[in-house]
Order: structure tokens, then sequence, then C-alpha cells
């Protein structure tokens, strides 16, 4: 069974939502607000939150477009070249813009890879506490640029780390009674996650939920699923195609959506993202 | 004896100069692949852009007269048609994504369009349009393509040229090459294992029987003489590598050649079909020249033994691969694929796949092939002009497609990253018909 279509609605919808939430384009401004530029959407997220008002948050990647292997127009260079502060990502499937960044080399940039410590997955944003690290670093980033509203700056980064303490409460306090649980997941994106609240993320290798499966690649997850002990396979987006059927019927499982968050519709935000995601865990994991 | 010249000095040179002759045909959409007026450029670049796919996405290759089709492997649809004259072959270039077309002037890079590019403790998959990309490795006499534990070695039986590189740079114009020459050009094969020792075969135009063993220097640590036809090679369980022989096979494990002879005074093996978790070889078996043979062996690597299994009907020696549990699989005239347990040597299950057929005296006219890739069993069927993909579990055909023209050769990638390239089986093809 398929639980997650409004979501799914959601994610599907974000394919024409275009460029709306990028800003214009341009990083400069002439409102005296500080020219961010974020190359995910976590990234702005965190940008946005803790500079509020005062400043103005380009996000490369384009709503609903991939952020791996990105590769940025020659505006896009423009704009990171005039940005006054760069949020990045480094290492984590956009080479090219690990390129410009390096060859740009931006005097005042926030890089949040010594949050993503785990191996290459980029995925850090998925556990809020590593999200409340890069608020600091961001923080400070911006008072140092703009030190007339440190204390702004700061009270933003305060401001964002309390919604993220409570998401990380909540987490806790709701997946407690989950400690051990299988997190099934068709992409292994929930790694950072999983570690935090104590689940054992498995990956089904082999499986697209947009794309017919053959009866030998079935078997195989099958027997890996089975070998899990999960009742609910975790898509990154609702199952299409009869194929999340298939699954149900053929491996006695549901199915379910976990948002990893990496790019978002008009519409959602990663604390309302982060909720989902934690209803959905509630749903499918069996827990004690 | 020491191999001319020495493979780490032609590595060099070789690495220095194909680059050259790679560029002069790339970003040219014209099949003949010479246009001087094109651009040079230093990628075999995709076709479109590549998308991000949630699983791999294995694909298959056929040709047909006059050309080339990609296929998805699931869904049997027709993802690319390039046009290339002439009788081609096809094997999987050991990367999970190319495969290496034997075709005129050399072997040339024919893009899967689906690999996998891996992610800490995952991997992610793409595809992109497959398409025939302009890239070739110049050979005078394109043969044998061999690909295991991540390296592709190609056999040019018109100089008896060796060339040896990483299966995973096949792509990349900078690969580092090894080359070396067999004393003299045969229709050959040769097999570089995880140490960077090379098997290669000996012999010259008009007679070939030797087996020679080099190491990663070039220098021969071993040999035989007395596998008389050598022909085919694979690879089974603990690098052990099975060479047939007109009268039998040489083993090559743990260091040692060995001969293990037919039961047969002319009992021909010129085809094995292994796989990295079995110790048992598949072959073919004729008792004669013009054998229509009904007759397989199991070639057992642990103790140097063969044994002989009847099928309830002939086949031909492209319809041979080995199931996703090591099972053999044999595509009878009856139209039925035998399903041969090889620990036992009994057939467990014949499934009906395509209707009754026979071997014609031409070899390169459209037979039935059977290919396995990501645990399906696929059968073409020339004439239906159809493609079965095969469930050998389940027992049955799975489905079929109506093609629009007649296949011939057929080859798969996986569309994932290839951890061991011996679980594919490429390169085992027949020579007794070749020109």
């Amino acid at each position: 069974m398929t639980r997650a279509g409004s979501l799914g609605a959601a994610v599907a919808g974000c394919l024409v939502c275009g460029l709306a939430a990028c800003g214009s384009g341009q990083a400069a401004t002439d409102d005296g607000r500080l020219a961010v530029v974020a190359t995910s959407y976590p990234l702005e997220y965190v940008a946005a939150e803790v500079g509020g008002d005062l400043v103005a948050v380009t996000n490369l990647t384009p709503a609903g477009g991939d952020s791996h292997g990105l590769e940025l127009s020659p505006r896009d260079v423009t704009t990171l070249t005039a940005a006054d502060v760069v949020v990045h990502l480094s290492g984590a499937l956009q080479a090219s813009v690990d390129d410009v960044v390096a060859q740009q080399d931006p005097e005042h940039l926030v890089d949040a890879a010594p949050l993503a410590d785990h191996g290459a997955d980029p995925h850090f944003w998925l556990d809020p506490m590593r999200m409340a690290d890069l608020a600091d670093d961001v923080a400070g980033e911006f008072a140092a640029v703009d030190p007339e509203h440190a204390a702004e700056y700061a009270d933003g980064a305060e401001r964002l780390q309390a919604t993220l303490e409570r998401l990380d409460e909540q987490y806790a306090e709701e997946l407690a009674a989950c400690r051990g649980a299988t997190l099934l997941a068709s992409h292994e994106a929930f790694g950072y996650l999983a570690d935090r609240y104590g689940l054992e993320q498995v990956g089904v290798a082999g499986l697209d939920p947009h794309v017919e499966v053959s009866p030998a690649r079935l078997r195989q997850v099958a027997d890996d699923v089975r070998k899990s002990g999960a009742r609910t396979i975790f898509f990154e987006a609702a199952a299409g195609l009869g194929v999340a059927e298939t699954l149900a019927s053929e491996l006695d499982l549901g199915s379910d959506v976990l948002h990893p968050i990496e790019r978002v519709a008009d519409d959602e935000t990663y604390p309302e993202l982060m909720v989902a995601n934690l209803a959905a865990l509630r749903r499918g994991l069996v827990c004690g | 004896m020491p191999i001319r010249p020495s493979p780490a000095l032609r590595a060099v040179a070789l690495a220095a100069a194909l680059p050259l002759v790679l560029a002069a045909g790339c970003a040219s959409a014209d099949a003949d692949g010479d246009d001087a007026g094109a651009a040079p450029t230093t990628e075999a670049a995709p076709a479109s852009e590549p998308a991000e796919v949630g699983a791999g996405a294995p694909r298959l290759a056929l040709t047909y007269d006059g050309g080339i089709q990609v296929l998805d492997a699931t869904t049997l649809e027709v993802l690319a048609d390039e046009s290339l004259a002439g009788f081609n072959r096809l094997n999987p270039a050991g990367d999970g994504r190319h495969f290496l077309v034997s075709t005129q002037g050399g072997f040339r890079l024919l893009d899967g369009g689906a690999w996998a590019e891996p992610h800490g403790d995952h991997d992610h998959y793409y595809t992109a349009d497959p398409q025939l990309t302009d890239m070739l490795f110049p050979a005078e006499k394109p043969g044998h393509v061999v690909a295991h534990a991540g390296r592709t070695v190609l056999f040019d039986d018109g100089t008896g040229d060796v060339t040896a590189f990483d299966s995973a740079e096949i792509a990349d114009p900078d690969r580092e090459l090894l080359e070396f020459s067999t004393p003299e050009a045969h229709h050959g094969v040769a097999v570089e294992l995880a140490d960077g020792s090379v098997l290669v075969s000996d012999g010259d135009e008009e007679s070939r029987s030797g087996v020679r063993i080099l190491d990663a220097a070039g220098t021969e640590i071993a040999a035989r003489d007395d596998c008389p036809n050598v022909h085919g090679e694979t690879v089974a369980a603990d690098e052990a590598i099975v060479i047939g022989c007109q009268d039998g096979a040489v083993l090559y494990r743990g260091g040692e050649l060995t001969k293990i002879d037919s039961p047969d005074e002319y009992g021909r093996i010129g085809n094995q079909f292994g796989t990295a978790d079995s110790p048992i070889v598949l072959g073919d078996y004729e008792r004669s020249e013009d054998d229509r043979s009904s007759t397989v062996a199991l070639i057992d690597t642990t103790t140097a033994s063969l044994r002989l299994v009847d099928l309830p009907a002939p086949y031909w020696y492209q319809s041979f691969d080995r199931g996703p549990d090591g099972e053999g699989l044999v595509l009878t005239y009856d139209g039925a694929l035998q399903v041969i347990d090889v620990g036992s040597g009994t057939v467990t299950r014949s499934i009906a796949v395509t209707a009754p057929w026979e071997e014609s005296d031409n070899w390169q006219d459209p037979h039935p092939q059977v290919v396995v890739v990501d645990g399906m069993a696929y059968v073409t069927e020339p004439a239906t002009r159809q493609i079965h993909a095969v469930d050998i579990e389940g027992g049955e055909v799975w489905k079929s497609a109506d093609l629009d023209v007649t296949p011939n050769e057929l080859a798969g990638v996986s569309g994932d990253v290839e951890e061991h390239a011996e679980h594919e089986h490429e390169g085992e093809h027949d020579d007794e018909h070749d020109e």
C-alpha cells in the first residue's frame, strides 16, 4: 500500500516551480543586504534563517534541479563572484561547483564539509544537530563581513538552533522505542539520521520505484528484505506505475516516502519535511 | 622466454601515441569516424545529459545486418539504433557500461548508456542515450575481448598484438595501456589475472597449440604446447582459467598449467563458460569437425577432471551461458533452454523458449544466442525476429518483444559497477569457421 500520496504530489509539483525560489540570480544587492550564495537547499535554508531580512540568499541549484553534478552557467559564476558570503558543501558530488569555488576563492566561504564526515554521504542535514553547528559557522561568517549586525546574526542562529533542537527532541522522543530498527531505504541517504537516532539503515539496491522490475531482481530484493526484518521500504518519492503494489504484494511490505530534503518545492521547508519524515518513520519502522 | 618488447616499455610508448589516434575520430557524427574536419575531442561524451535513476539499468546490445540496436533489458524497448556496415561482433567491455564492437578497423566503443557511481556505502545510478562512439582501438583483425578482475584485454588476430587496460578507464583516452605481441599472429586469446600475470595463446596462422603464462613483468613462467586448436577462455572460482583444445582443455590454477584430456581422441572444447563463484566450467564439446553436438563438457577446476553430459537435443556454441546461480544454460535445437546443475551434471529443467531451430552452414548467419544479465537470461530468436527474457528460477519466459530487425550477435551489460569482471563471460566465441 502507498501511504504517501500527498507528499509525492508535492515533490512532483516541484518540477514546475522553476527559479521562483532562487532570488534574482544576482547576488549583489543595492538595498544594503548581504549577498549570500548557497549551493544547495539545506545550506540556503540555514543562511536565510540566520540572516533573516539582513541577507538576500541565492541558491545556485534551481528548485527541482538536481544538486548532484550541478554545472554552473556563466551567470551563476558571476553571481558567485559577486557574493559577500558563499555557503557550500565541498566534495559532495558538485565537482564543477567545487572547481569554481576553488578558482574564485571567495573571501568569505563557509564550507560545510567537516559536518559531512560519513565517507562520501553528503546528507548531513538530516541530522538536525549538524545543521545547528552549521548555523554557528554561518552566523560567524556573516558577522565577519557585516560586524555591525553581529548580534542579529547570532540571534538568528539561536532561533534556528532552537527550532533544530525541538526537532531533535521530537525525533529522539518518538523514535526512542525504535532503537535498533531497520530503516530500509531505496537510496541510502539517511545514514546521518539513522546514526543519531539509533536506527540501522539498510539499502535496497536495485529498485527504482518508477521502473518495472524483473522477477530475478525482485527475488534478490526480497531476500535482502527478509534478512532485514523490516516491514516498509522507504522511497524518496511516491512510488508509481504499480511497483509499490507489486512490492507490497510480493514482499508483503508497505512503502512510504522519506524526503532527502536535498531540493524542495516552493511550498516545502526543512522543518516541515523533517516532521513529515518523522511521521513516516513512525508509521513504517518496527518499534518496540 | 621474454616476450618482445617488454610490456612496461611499450605501455609508455603506446600511452603517448594512442590518444592521437582516438582523438582523430571523436566528435564526428559520421559512422566512418574519419572526418578530417571534425574537431578532436578527448572524451567519448554522452549524447544526452545523464539522468539519475533509482537502480542499475541493465542494457542489451544486438547486431543486425547493417547496424546495432541497444535495448533496455527490463522493458526490452529499443533505445538506440546505430548503423554499422559489415559483420560485427559484440562483447561487454568489462566496466558494466560499454560494449566493444569488433568491426572493420578495430574494436569500437559502444556506450550502453547506463552506469553507476560509488557514493559512500552505496551507488548512484545514471542513464543517458546509448551511442556508438567514434573511439576505436585499432586492430587489423579484431578478435577476442576478455574482461577479468577489472582489466580488459584485446587480441588482434591479424598481428598477434595484445592490448590491456583498466576496464573502468575504457572511455578515457589517457588510459594507460599495456601492449605486447605474441611471436606470431594467430587467432588467439589473452587473459590478465588480478596479480598482473597474463595467460596468452601461442601459434601461427596455420596451427596453434601453445598456452603461455607471463608474469607481470612479461617473463614467461609456465608454458605448454599440447593444446591443439587452442581456443576460448573462461575464468572460474579462485581465478582458475580454462582454455579449450581439440582434445580436451588446459587448466591454469595455483600457478600450474595442467592438461585435461577428452575421453575421445577428437573431443574438441572451443568455448567455455565459467563464473567467479563456481569451480566448475561449462564447455561445448564436439566429436568431429562437423558434429552437431548434443554433448557438453563440465570441467572441475579443483580436480582437473572432465565429464560429459548429454542434452536432449543439439546446440550451437553461442547458445550458452551461466545462470544467476551458476547453472549451466544451453538453448538446444528443440527451442528449450536446458538448465544444468553443474555439480551433479544433470539437466534439472527445460524451459520452452523458442520454436525448434537448427544451425545453418554459415556461422555468420543469425542463430539464437543466450546472454545472462542481472539475473535474467535473454534469448534471441532470429526466425521470428524476437527477443525473450527468461526467468530461470521461475522456469518461464517472463516477456518477449518483437524486433524490427533480425538479431544476430547479442551481449549485455549490467549498468552497475562491475566488482568482478569475471561475472560476465566476455570473449568466448568460436573461430572454427573463421575466414
